[in-house]
């Protein structure tokens, strides 16, 4: 997970699952869902070091590598808004840096019905503001989240699994009842990205979109379009005896140079950077690289559209094309070693994608033979011309040009076609393309990365609505309604099987996401979700 | 000199109109809109519900009632909301416009404050070490990228010296010092192309000065070098300096936005680069404006310094 030889992880007072799951299997007879990702992920790697004496107080600066337009709890689009805020919000759980489910502001659930969870909130957890959280202010949030006011957008609704309304119980005590039975709603909740919780009338209160009121470990002092957030200790936080540092600030610089000189000269104590940044710091005795894995997949995915006769209509073309592909090669020359194979689900993805010796032996195994001769069998020997997009940044045109030469071998004519990232954006969304080398981000909910694939999705039909993948669709189907996650992994792991015998999505590999910090920094990590959750936690040295 | 002025005004009125116009058409040509960027990720959203955030923007209606809806808001100094943050586009516009004309000033100062003496030296020096050396250095300059230069002297100030300029903005108000040293790396940067310009501008045009008649006259009438250089060469000489910075301003303003934001200078160039990737049309649109405005209004400046230091030409 890090390199870092600390295992200073000062989450002390967490529940572990099996707490967890007992505590919430307390409360009666109902289906509890709770540890809905629970599960070994890879990145938990136990390691033995003396701890150091954890030290109180001090002020970290972490660059951010973009703006994130406004600080809104709802509705926020870009990850960066969810960078900007994090630190002011909490939801009713979390996740840990294994993404198990663990309790937040909701001390219990228990699901009393395929359409209705009970939650019980903790009581005397504060707002920033002083005001306890209630569930009338589970309530304004959950309504929020179903509708963001500006500056959010409400194209995030679609990111909110099937929420109806909350009742209010008591004070403490709240029904979330659902429209239908949804198995998202504890990922949902666990992400936080969507799903903070707020004081009652907060957006008559303040200018949420430079200002925050939350439970968070931190308390935001405000947001400076383009510049910075400023954050101070929240001397209320809920979890006792967090946060170490007295005040955080988060600093805008879009220029990964800039990063890198601030980081060096002291101006900044930790960022992200790209691998080959990030590694070229490796010797300055001043830092740490930190690496993990990332939610952020590559993947080649095509559109089979109602009125056209491409080769890749074939399911045998397709195969072809994944069997043509050389995933080592690509992860040693693209990635210097550093990136794993990966299925429709990443690897790190708590317990729900396939493992890793199964993608390398069976369902993404390089056999050229074999690819040939589906080639041969779908009656293009010969091979065919197709131009793929993928955007002008990062690692996507290297990676499509280590594609281009593998598919060489299979007579297929790559034409790579890079663009920047709203063109790419556009013509994604709108279907006109033939081929894309595009990436994934992390998903809340297990179901978010095979969606897409079933034909109730609105994309589907836009992509691929002659795709045929009956076996799919039903896991993807029984796997959103099935509250029971003991029951849910298998069904997503079977309907990601199926997917890898009749791709429509080829994926490629999972890339590891680098951090560099300054050696007085403790406890940071770099996290799968793509967030810096790690600074919730974090102490410094001097 | 009020009747040419006035007339100066009255030609930049439809330039701006027909650079609006030119703008509006631009940025709505660009493929993809704010609709795509914001639902780019998400693969589960209906087109009612994209239709609905369209309206939720104001982004519905002909383009036409979208232009008029956007000029004659900017025409009563309404310039609209941001789509990302929903920030009325004054307030980021005002947040932004100190920031970049402090490092346009300062850019300028430099360009001509260094490259204007070392125009006269080298003309004064020609053939010798001194004016090699101001060539030399002005074909650096001219062949230097200001991205390229910018990214070393943070590199290199951060790596010898472990030092950055401060990263959050001040107000040269508040601390003039503080203020300079978070200026002076982009300033340099930015300048150093415009320094070259002026540079080897005057150097031309003193030489050509350097042999006029009058120049001459004057040195036979007795009047010291100093005075025949600093009076008489290059008050004339600086006429065609003044065209230079004049257009040279449009050129900084390109420059500012890759060096405010190697620089983290929440800047006008800076928020425009950001607007462009992320398609939020009124801040592009009120960048943009403003830009060229900025552009037209120096050339004026410049046509009215030509009139100053050259009455022939207000007059004619």
């Amino acid at each position: 997970m890090s390199d870092e030889p600390t295992s200073g992880s000062p989450a002390g007072g967490e529940l572990d699952r099996r707490e967890l799951l007992k505590k919430a299997g307390q409360v009666g007879a109902g289906a509890v869902a709770a540890g809905a990702l629970a599960g070994g992920a890879t990145a938990a790697t136990k390691r033995t070091f003396a701890t150091p004496k954890i030290r109180r107080g001090g002020r970290l600066i972490w660059g951010l590598e973009s703006d994130p337009a406004h600080v809104a709890p709802f509705g926020g689009i870009l990850t960066a808004n969810h960078w900007a805020k994090e630190f002011a919000y909490d939801s009713l759980v979390e996740w840990d840096r294994n993404l198990n489910v663990k309790p937040a502001l909701a001390e219990k659930f228990e699901i009393i019905s395929k359409t209705a969870i009970r939650w019980t909130l903790k009581k005397g957890v504060k707002f920033h503001n002083g005001k306890e959280v209630t569930s009338a202010d589970v309530k304004y949030s959950v309504e929020r989240m179903l509708n963001p006011p500006l500056p959010g957008s409400i194209s995030t609704v679609a990111q909110v699994p099937a929420i109806d309304r909350v009742q209010v119980v008591s004070k403490y005590v709240f029904i979330l009842h659902l429209r239908q039975p949804d198995a998202r709603v504890i990922g949902f909740f666990a992400w936080q990205r969507y799903a903070a919780i707020v004081p009652e009338g907060l957006y008559d209160q303040i200018n949420v979109a430079r200002g925050a009121i939350g439970t968070g470990p931190f308390r935001m002092l405000g947001y400076e379009p383009n510049d910075r957030v400023e954050y101070v200790k929240n001397p209320r936080f809920w979890k006792k005896g967090f946060p170490y540092m007295d005040s955080m600030q988060l600093k805008i610089l879009g220029d990964e140079q800039a990063r890198v000189a601030a980081l060096r000269a002291g101006a900044i104590d930790g960022c992200t950077l790209s691998v080959d940044v990030a590694r070229s710091l490796a010797g300055d005795r001043n830092l740490t690289v930190l690496k993990g894995p990332n939610a952020a997949f590559r993947e080649l995915q095509m559109t089979i559209k109602t009125g056209e006769d491409k080769p890749w209509h074939k399911q045998g073309v397709r195969l072809a094309v994944n069997h043509a592909i050389n995933r080592a090669d690509i992860i040693r020359r693209v990635y210097s070693g550093e990136a794993e194979y990966s299925g429709h689900v990443p690897p790190g993805y708590g317990p729900w994608p396939l493992r890793d010796k199964e993608l390398r032996e069976k369902y993404l195994k390089f056999d050229l033979p074999m690819a040939k001769k589906l080639m041969a069998d779908a009656g293009f020997a010969r091979g065919f011309s197709v131009t793929m997009t993928t955007f002008a940044l990062q690692d996507y045109p290297l990676i499509s040009a280590v594609v281009q030469s593998q598919l060489k071998q299979i007579n297929i004519d790559l034409q790579i076609v890079a663009q920047e990232a709203g063109t790419f954006a556009a013509n994604n969304g709108r279907g006109t393309f033939d081929w894309d080398l595009t990436g994934r981000g992390m998903r809340g909910d297990v179901d978010g990365y095979v969606a897409e694939f079933h034909p109730a999705a609105p994309i589907f039909k836009i992509w691929y609505p002659e795709y045929r993948n009956v076996p799919a669709w039903r896991g993807i189907g029984n796997g959103r309604i099935q509250l029971d996650p003991g029951k849910r992994v298998p069904i997503y792991q079977a309907a990601q099987r199926q997917l890898l015998l009749n791709p429509v999505q080829i994926p490629l590999v999972a890339i590891k996401k680098y951090q560099v910090i300054r050696k007085r920094v403790h406890g940071m990590y770099v996290a799968f979700s793509d967030f810096n959750t790690g600074l919730r936690n974090v102490w410094l040295s001097s | 000199m009020g009747g040419y002025i006035l007339k100066r005004i009255a030609f930049a009125i439809p330039t701006l109109i027909v650079v609006s116009i030119g703008i509006f058409l631009m940025v709505r040509l660009l493929p993809g809109d704010i609709i795509d960027i914001l639902f780019g990720g998400d693969l589960s959203a209906s087109e009612e519900v994209k239709e609905q955030a369209r309206e939720q923007l104001g982004l519905n209606g002909s383009y036409l009632e979208q232009y008029w809806r956007w000029i004659s808001g900017a025409a009563q100094g309404d310039l609209g909301f941001s789509l990302r943050s929903t920030e009325p586009v004054s307030n980021v516009v005002l947040d932004a416009l100190p920031v970049t004309l402090e490092l346009l000033i300062l850019a300028l100062l430099i360009a001509v404050l260094i490259g204007v003496p070392l125009g006269v030296i080298s003309a004064v020096k020609r053939d010798r070490a001194a004016d090699y050396a101001a060539r030399v250095g002005g074909l650096v300059g001219l062949s230097i990228p200001s991205f390229w230069l910018a990214t070393l002297l943070l590199l290199f100030t951060s790596r010898v010296f472990g030092w950055v300029p401060p990263l959050n903005y001040v107000s040269p108000f508040d601390d003039p010092i503080a203020n300079l040293s978070q200026f002076i790396l982009p300033a340099i940067s930015i300048s150093v192309f415009t320094m070259a310009i002026v540079m080897r501008m005057v150097r031309a045009t003193m030489l050509e000065v350097l042999g006029q008649d009058y120049v001459r006259t004057a040195r036979a009438k007795g009047v010291s070098r100093r005075k025949v250089i600093s009076k008489h060469a290059l008050r004339n000489a600086l006429i065609p300096v003044i065209t230079i910075v004049g257009f040279e301003i449009g050129v900084l303003i390109g420059g500012a936005a890759i060096i405010e934001t190697i620089f983290g200078l929440p800047g006008i160039g800076y928020v425009l680069l950001q607007a462009i990737s992320g398609r939020d049309y009124p801040v592009i649109q009120a960048m943009t404006l403003l830009i060229a405005f900025t552009f037209i209004f120096a050339n004026l400046l410049v046509d009215i310094l030509y009139g100053v230091l050259d009455p022939r030409i207000s007059q004619g």
